[in-house]
């Protein structure tokens, strides 16, 4: 899917699909690492983020998931758990994306899209 | 088939199930869980399963035979269908590749092993060729279905479905994930007491069973109460194209099948009787699921690293649903064997991840044969 703007925006993974809508997705990354980094999240801090995590369970992720708009999961398949969840709730979300160690995501605008049958992501060039 | 499998059916059994294992996992992964120590917890379940499962299903099958047992299977929200013939049996064979492999001076498996192992195979044949109506074996050989309903079981749902509205979709929707959310919790990570059916009949019905709204390790911290036990959804789905993997979770083409789903049934249980509920019921299984999941996420949190282990090595190693079909329900309380509790308890919680879990990139056949002595 090609939409204005997308020129500003470079591709930096791409994974398997777990559910995605109809449109491409943008937000501001948070990403998250352990249970504690979850538990000590307070109100509002993930509303409306696009979640990064590297683990493809789903039990820790719980208190969370109605709030966030996107998940990029770097492991796991769509019969993953997080990828099941999600699908249910239909939260969009990318599994087993390979992403560039060396690059911080963290409080960076990603946008998350569908292309030839797999989830792109991609960050926003910064200036 | 009344005989034993002979040598030769017990090794092209034993690649059967390589082949089914390797596409579950395929799509699965080995995930881990900023909860639970997935992978450690489930090397651990299928060491106990290997010590305890043996003995286990012989007991059960002095009150059941595995072909009456494949048969109490065949009804609605039927409590064997929470763990599934194929992850028992499944998880015994991986216990018992893990102990081959284990270089230790317990890496033998003594002389008993072929017969156990036949015994194993001899069990998941004799159940599942009475427990599927199309008598295949594994769901990959049925076109990703899973047929086990009677006719005169799905003639009783007519007359207990209704339509529903777009408002009734997204609420039901919501209920589901909901639930399937809260049984991740109180099944550790695992999947347990979430299991989908079908499809059947020309409406392609697939029904969704959640066996135990109030099951797993984690169920006792709960001192809330679901609205009902379980709760089976009954879900028309038309033209949508559904798949089934072979511990029951669906797949549907397209995802979002729940906006173009008209008609459903709602259904629990009292005895062997199933019951319609009314639609009111998905508002209050909702309003449980979601106190349930607060309070069991920060019970979970409070866990140790050893008893997160525990928990999940019980729900793996559990056969409480077949000691409860024959109605045995207490010759049986889920528990570590001694081997498991001295040796591979420990063991795991030092190494983390057992050596088989990287084979699945590297043998064809992820399973030992016996040795064939009858030629």
């Amino acid at each position: 899917m090609k939409n204005d703007g997308e020129e500003l925006f470079v591709k930096v993974g791409r994974g398997a699909v777990a559910y995605f809508g109809k449109q491409p997705v943008e937000g501001v990354v948070k990403e998250v690492e352990t249970l504690e980094d979850i538990v000590a999240l307070t109100e509002g801090e993930v509303h409306g983020k696009v979640l990064l995590v590297k683990k493809a369970g789903v039990t820790g992720l719980i208190p969370i998931l109605p709030e966030i708009k996107a998940i990029v999961c770097t492991t796991g398949g769509v019969g993953s758990h997080l990828a099941i969840l999600t699908r249910e709730f239909g939260i969009p979300c990318i599994v087993g994306v390979k992403l560039d160690p060396n690059i911080s995501y963290d409080g960076r605008q990603v946008r998350i899209n569908v292309e030839d049958g797999f989830g792109e992501v991609s960050l926003r060039k910064e200036d | 088939m009344s005989r034993t499998l002979s040598t030769d059916e017990v090794n092209r059994l034993l690649i059967a199930f390589s082949d089914a294992a390797k596409q579950l996992i395929g799509r699965r992964t080995l995930l881990e869980s900023h909860m639970f120590p997935v992978t450690t917890y489930v090397a651990t379940g299928l060491y106990n399963l290997h010590e305890i499962g043996y003995e286990a299903l012989r007991e059960v099958t002095e009150s059941a035979s595995p072909e009456e047992i494949g048969r109490l299977g065949r009804r609605f929200l039927s409590r064997i269908n929470q763990k599934t013939h194929f992850s028992i049996i499944l998880g015994y064979l991986v216990g018992r590749e893990q102990r081959l492999m284990d270089e230790d001076e317990y890496s033998t498996l003594g002389e008993d092993d072929a017969e156990q192992t036949r015994f194993m195979l001899n069990f998941f044949h004799k159940a599942v060729s009475n427990y599927r109506s199309d008598g295949k074996l594994f769901v990959a050989d049925g076109n990703g279905s899973i047929p086990i309903l009677p006719e005169e079981a799905l003639e009783g749902l007519n007359g207990s479905m209704f339509s529903i509205d777009e408002e009734a979709r997204v609420s039901l929707r919501r209920t589901m994930a909901l639930l399937q959310a809260y049984l991740f919790l109180s099944n550790c990570e695992s999947r347990g007491n979430v299991f989908s059916h079908g499809p059947y009949g020309k409406n392609n019905l697939i029904i969704r069973e959640f066996t135990s709204l109030k099951s797993g390790p984690l169920a006792d911290y709960l001192e809330i109460s679901p609205p009902v036990k379980n709760l089976a959804v009954v879900l028309e789905l038309g033209g949508m194209k559904p798949a089934l993997d072979e511990v029951g979770t669906l797949y549907v083409d397209p995802p979002d099948y729940m906006d173009h789903v008209e008609n459903i049934g709602l259904f629990t249980t009292s005895g062997s009787k199933i019951e319609p509920l009314p639609p009111s019921i998905s508002s209050d299984v909702s309003q449980f699921a979601q106190r349930a999941q607060k309070a069991l996420f920060y019970q979970a949190a409070k866990l140790d690293d050893r008893q997160k282990i525990v928990a999940g090595a019980l729900q793996y190693s559990n056969l409480f649903p077949y000691y409860e079909a024959v109605g045995e329900p207490d010759a049986f309380t889920p528990h570590l064997g001694k081997r498991c509790q001295e040796i591979d308890l420990p063991k795991m919680i030092s190494l983390r991840i057992h050596p088989f879990f990287n084979k699945f990139g590297e043998k064809p056949n992820l399973f030992t044969p016996l040795e064939n002595k009858e030629r």
